[in-house]
């Protein structure tokens, strides 16, 4: 079942809900290179923008991995080619030891079910043509889980009790609901189809400070209840950091730094993770003050032309000369804290 | 305690009878329908039976009127009033099939052209682009001048010209929507991609497309009496609407009530379809919804 025991793979024993399981994600030397091309008739290739750059990270069963990032970093990408949104230009994505990225759409259809996806924006996300409650109903019905139309209308009552809403709500359409409530529907959805593996794409990124914190706490119900995994993708540290296990830090399309995640937040040694967190603002006045700000300077650099060496050496404030040549591999640092720096 | 299907038929019922111009082109085409059906029992005279003693006579309420003619004779003296209701037969007949022969090219060739894109999008869309840059009339006439003059060749042909404008719309509100993420949810959670393309992107493109429906209707019968003014559509001894209004033209200043009668059954016809079809856009958004 696991496959080879290797990179990354030993820190993430350190859980909040006891044990973790087995590998249930395992994505190797992930790659995805958009084409850029110019032309009508013949299209000549011009450039390729490098959104994922060789990633690799592992998921155990129960667990929830942070990614983190600026925008264009390549989170979002990651996080559609684990989907199969995208199909990747190279690498694999093991999911329960099988590789997705060669499964053909057919073979595809029986791990979408175990591998569903919580969106970014409510707003967009849901049908304006469809009632909430045939919105839950159709996967299950589409998958032929259950074939009795009664039966799925009472587990659409669940799904929508399970996740705060009313179960008369299945009768509304979504421009009858506000943003958080059609966030509780998109979970719901996600929900319907039992998944084992949720991809959460910035899910409340788009939601009022008040409603964040209702969304994170029933994503942690739910994966408390239900034994869930997520790879929750987000640019907010502090919600990435109340939910996660384990947190990676990506840059240009690469992982900088993966660790625990109270590990990451009092011990991180990349620079730019250094920067991130310094950017987070303490809400003590006096300590805000007293505080050492790292501040980046410049601009993240184009991934059509990323920068020799480590993509972060231009904007380093610890970058030395062979930083230009050399591309940093992932080393551990800690036992579990992996960091792609030469200088620390 | 109502049930399900009975609620939405109240909901449906309600909106319409709000509806007060809706109801009124509902009214009208629904008795359109019975008067067309049941021609050969309520036609006060054969409408094919020539009689020149009888030619040109006035409607009923002017002088020389008479109550067996209604609404006059033509040039060969056949009643206007018989011709007209045999003649709704075809003309609703035509505009109705031709409209829907389009639609299924359009939206079919729409929705794949604007979701795959690509070289099969290019294919489409240079195909529709020769098809505009052809004048309708002169692909028409080509057409009916190959396969010949016929009911049921005149649907075919007028289907086949007008699936442009269906499938431009579609393919341009695909392109808007496939991004959307309520799609791309739908591929993660496995759907074929047939219920994609038409249960989940085809409805969120329906609104414009009834407009242009309702409005193709109308231009469908007014290209039908084109062509068989030209010959080239259905036969002479077939009525049509649009065949009476071309034979009325040359007595428009003696016997003007050849040529108003069936310009006005086409007018109301129209009016009626373009009314329903804009409550039924209405209707069918769910945002712009039923306060009930």
């Amino acid at each position: 079942m696991t496959p080879d025991a290797s990179v990354l793979e030993s820190g993430a024993g350190l859980s909040r809900n006891g044990e973790l399981g087995d590998v249930l994600v395992d994505v190797k030397g992930l790659k995805m290179h958009f084409p850029i091309t110019e032309g009508i008739v013949f299209n000549k290739l011009v450039g390729l923008v490098k959104a994922v750059d060789g990633v690799d990270f592992q998921i155990k069963r129960g667990e929830t991995l942070g990614l983190v990032g600026e925008s264009g970093c390549g989170k979002t990408t990651t996080g559609r080619c684990i989907l199969q949104l995208e199909r990747p230009t190279e690498g694999e994505i093991f999911f329960e030891g099988v590789d997705l990225a060669k499964l053909d759409q057919v073979a595809l259809r029986e791990f979408r079910r175990k591998i569903q996806v919580i969106f970014q924006d409510p707003y967009s996300s849901l049908n304006p043509r469809m009632k909430i409650g045939e919105m839950i109903d159709e996967p299950m019905y589409v998958h032929g889980i259950e074939p009795d139309a009664r039966k799925r209308q009472q587990r659409v009552s669940e799904l929508l009790s399970v996740c705060g809403l009313n179960p008369k709500m299945a009768d509304r359409y979504p421009h009858e609901m506000s943003g958080g409530q059609r966030q509780r529907v998109g979970i719901a959805r996600a929900l319907s189809l039992k998944p084992e593996f949720i991809i959460c794409d910035e899910p409340v990124s788009a939601l009022d400070v008040s409603i964040q914190a209702q969304i994170i706490n029933l994503l942690e119900d739910l994966r408390d209840e239900y034994n869930l995994t997520y790879l929750f993708i987000a640019h907010d540290l502090s919600v990435v950091r109340h939910l996660c296990h384990r947190v990676a830090v990506m840059y240009l399309g690469r992982i900088v730094e993966l660790a625990d995640c109270d590990e990451l937040y009092d011990n991180p040694m990349h620079p730019y993770t250094r920067a991130l967190l310094s950017a987070v603002p303490v809400p003590d006045p006096e300590v805000e003050q007293g505080r050492d700000i790292r501040i980046v300077t410049g601009e993240v650099p184009s991934p059509i032309n990323p920068p020799s060496g480590c993509v972060f050496h231009p904007r380093c404030p610890i970058a030395v000369e062979n930083c230009s040549r050399e591309i940093p591999a992932l080393r551990e640092i800690k036992p579990g804290h992996w960091v792609a720096c030469t200088e620390v | 305690m109502m049930s399900e299907s009975e609620l939405r038929w109240e909901i449906f019922r309600r909106s319409l009878m709000r509806a007060k111009p809706a109801m009124l082109g509902g009214v009208f085409l629904i008795l359109l329908v019975v008067v067309s059906l049941s021609a050969p029992l309520i036609a006060p005279q054969d409408p094919g039976m020539v009689d020149v003693n009888l030619r040109l006579k006035p409607p009923v309420w002017m002088e020389g009127g008479s109550a067996s003619y209604m609404l006059g004779t033509d040039a060969l003296g056949r009643d206007i009033l018989s011709r007209l209701i045999y003649g709704g037969r075809v003309s609703i007949l035509v505009g109705l099939s031709s409209v829907v022969i389009s639609g299924v090219i359009g939206i079919v060739l729409g929705l794949v052209s604007g979701f795959f894109g690509g070289k099969i999008d290019d294919l489409i869309s240079g195909f529709s682009e020769i098809q505009l840059a052809f004048p309708f009339i002169l692909l028409a006439i080509t057409i009916m001048a190959v396969v010949g003059p016929g009911l049921l060749n005149i649907i075919v042909v007028l289907g086949i010209s007008r699936w442009v404008a269906y499938g431009r719309v579609v393919r341009g509100q695909v392109i808007s929507i496939r991004e959307r993420e309520f799609v791309e949810a739908t591929r993660a959670l496995g759907y074929p991609l047939y219920r994609i393309l038409f249960m989940q992107i085809l409805p969120n493109t329906l609104s414009p497309l009834i407009v242009i429906a309702t409005f193709a209707v109308a231009g469908n019968i007014i290209s039908e009496s084109s062509l068989s003014f030209l010959g080239l559509g259905v036969p002479p001894s077939v009525v049509t609407w649009g065949g009476m209004l071309s034979e009325g033209r040359e007595y428009l200043r003696g016997a003007w009530w050849m040529a108003t009668f069936p310009g006005l059954a086409i007018m109301a016809t129209v009016l009626s379809i373009n009314l329903i079809g804009d409550w039924l856009r209405d209707y069918m958004d769910p945002r712009l919804g039923d306060d009930m």
